[in-house]
């Protein structure tokens, strides 16, 4: 392949495209699984919190660790579920004044949020994992494990958010090179 | 410790990031910028304790309620209960459209989820009866934000969390309101019939009321479940929500659509979808309001307003004005915990009741779903009904005149709201 051949926009457009492509296999069927494991663990959440009223109600009885189980199984299902959000572009966002903007302009502005999302996803996985081994010292206050096992999810979840940062940036800037008019999810 | 992360995450806003995102990138950026990065760890730990609550459980269950309510067709049965009573009066559709509003509210807790219901099953019927289109959906759309107002509400649980005030107490004075509303879109409604010469439909006989009733019987428990097990105490709400979620999910096994074992689990899917958004964006807008705490900015704004306190009744008129703005351009959930602590400080400062504030806070930034440019709601019923969202934004003006003079009359009558809660040892 000679010099020219692997410099035009093009070739570069291609070569992002496939990185896109490429990353999109891994974090779709990722995404997908997280807002699958978020439901079961939505009906764990149900079945835990019905079994404290029923046994409250029935026999008095309270059990310590429902609660801080339960809640820690919402929040592992809202991280699960979160980077399908993202990905499929339902996370809340005002729109309205990038959408007076022509298409070069939005583009450039979306691959710069891309990569912003992708430097503070690599900050908060760094610092989550760091969290997350200085609490496997502590036990949690009524589960029979570490604290740190409770945070355990950030860190992956925000890897995966990078991944899909990286896959939109590589697909925004494959279009601007490629002189596509809009790149699309 | 700077201020710069208000504009980095205004800069973001505006530039279309998701809102989630510019919450945390904002300070993240600003810790980095000021020279603090290794503080990014605290935001880290804001954004996963931030969602890592026992009342905030109440937001996913109260939203798998929803989406099983919609998916075992209780908004047609409440709509049938509606149009039973109230079609034969003049615009007849348009009430049942509010009064099953009402009693949609007294059950979802969201204003979407009431659009999309009710909407999807009146708006053609409104337009087949002979209702313009942009109305039907207009009505739809401002009888939506009394979903939030009236008791369970998802924007009172995230308040109430936000704020450390009583959830039980917030729902109590959410009950007049969320039913002045109603009443007065029924006024506005039947101007409109009268001058417009809005369809009548011929009165239900006696027993098909009764079978409309029975009909919509199972779906009215679940405010009785809720309402009653929260002010006895029996429940706490957040028991209330998965009891609710339960009963919905029975509802919908067992009612008319009598859902399989596929439907449930899509039902469970959307519901964790959701979830995924709202309490992301919680933990991020927890990360964002420890910044603004320990940059100093609230007590500034606090500061700022104690200094200068003039007239209580001007600043209350500022402060709904500002919370219509805002509730134009941001969905009320993050408005309320943006602002929430700053604003709700400075005003209890002042002398006004945690629970009129807040209640005063929930009303203005709902409202403001049913507003353009940004209003969810509009969008939302845009969707249903095929109208634009400027054709429905328009003929929405006299329902939003109304709205507003009921948060006048909320505002500036603090008994309105805070009589329920003070009967119920509240406030």
């Amino acid at each position: 392949m000679n010099r020219s051949a692997t410099t035009t926009p093009l070739y570069i457009a291609r070569r992002l495209d496939a990185l896109s492509t490429a990353l999109g296999r891994f974090s779709r069927p990722l995404c997908e699984w997280g807002v699958n494991a978020s439901a079961a663990l939505l009906a764990i959440m149900l079945a835990i919190v019905m079994t404290q009223i029923a046994s409250r109600t029935a026999a008095g009885l309270s059990f310590a660790w429902s609660e801080e189980l339960s809640k820690t199984l919402m929040t592992w299902g809202a991280l699960f579920a979160a980077p399908n959000a993202y990905r499929n572009a339902q996370q809340l966002r005002i729109s309205m004044f990038v959408d007076a903007l022509d298409h070069r302009s939005r583009r450039v502005i979306s691959i710069a949020i891309a990569l912003l999302i992708f430097w503070l996803s690599g900050a908060l996985a760094l610092h989550g994992a760091q969290m997350a081994a200085d609490a496997m010292a502590v036990r949690a206050s009524s589960l029979p494990v570490p604290a740190g096992v409770l945070y355990s999810p950030l860190p992956p979840v925000m890897i995966l958010f990078m991944l899909i940062s990286l896959e939109s940036a590589a697909r925004e800037t494959a279009a601007a090179f490629a002189g596509a008019p809009e790149a699309t999810n | 410790m700077s201020f710069s992360f208000v504009w980095l995450f205004i800069l973001l806003l505006a530039s279309g990031a998701p809102i989630a995102f510019a919450l945390l990138a904002g300070p993240g950026l600003a810790l980095v910028l000021d020279g603090e990065g290794g503080l990014l760890v605290v935001l880290a730990s804001r954004l996963f304790n931030g969602i890592d609550s026992y009342p905030l459980m109440a937001v996913p269950f109260f939203i798998l309620a929803g989406e099983a309510m919609a998916a075992g067709g209780v908004a047609a049965s409440l709509v049938r209960l509606a149009k039973a009573f109230l079609a034969r009066l003049r615009g007849g559709l348009a009430h049942v459209n509010i009064a099953a509003s009402i009693l949609f509210a007294g059950m979802s807790g969201s204003a979407i989820a009431d659009a999309s219901a009710l909407g999807r099953v009146l708006t053609p019927t409104m337009k087949e009866a002979g209702y313009p289109g942009p109305f039907a959906a207009a009505v739809t759309a401002a009888s939506s934000v009394i979903g939030p107002i009236i008791p369970p509400s998802g924007i009172m649980i995230i308040y109430a969390y936000v704020m450390n005030v009583s959830v039980a107490g917030l729902f109590a004075a959410g009950i007049v309101p969320g039913l002045l509303m109603g009443v007065s879109m029924m006024a506005v409604t039947a101007a409109i019939a009268r001058r417009r010469g809005l369809p009548k439909h011929p009165p239900a006989s006696r027993s098909e009321q009764w079978a409309a009733a029975k009909g919509a019987g199972p779906a009215l428990v679940t405010p009785v479940i809720l309402v009653g097990g929260i002010f006895s105490g029996y429940f706490t709400p957040t028991e209330a929500a998965a009891v609710a979620a339960c009963y919905a999910l029975f509802l919908a096994a067992l009612g008319p659509t009598q859902l399989k074992t596929a439907g449930v689990a899509t039902i469970f899917v959307r519901a964790a979808a959701q979830s995924g958004v709202v309490l992301f964006l919680i933990g991020a807008s927890v990360a964002f309001s420890w910044m603004v705490t320990v940059s100093g900015l609230a007590d500034s704004i606090a500061d700022m307003l104690s200094a200068r306190p003039g007239n209580l009744f001007l600043m209350l008129f500022a402060l709904n004005v500002l919370l219509l703005i805002v509730g134009m351009f941001l969905d009320a959930g993050p408005a309320i915990l943006i602002l929430g602590p700053a604003l709700g400080a400075a005003f209890v400062n002042l002398g006004v009741d945690p629970l009129h504030f807040a209640i005063v806070m929930c009303v203005n930034l709902t409202v403001g779903l049913s507003t353009p440019p940004i209003g969810l709601v509009l969008f939302a019923t845009s969707s249903v009904s095929g109208e634009t969202p400027e054709r429905i934004a328009i003929e929405a003006l006299p329902f939003l005149a109304a709205h507003l003079c009921v948060i006048g009359l909320i505002t500036f009558a603090p008994p309105v709201a805070l009589a329920i809660p003070r009967a119920l040892g509240f406030a």
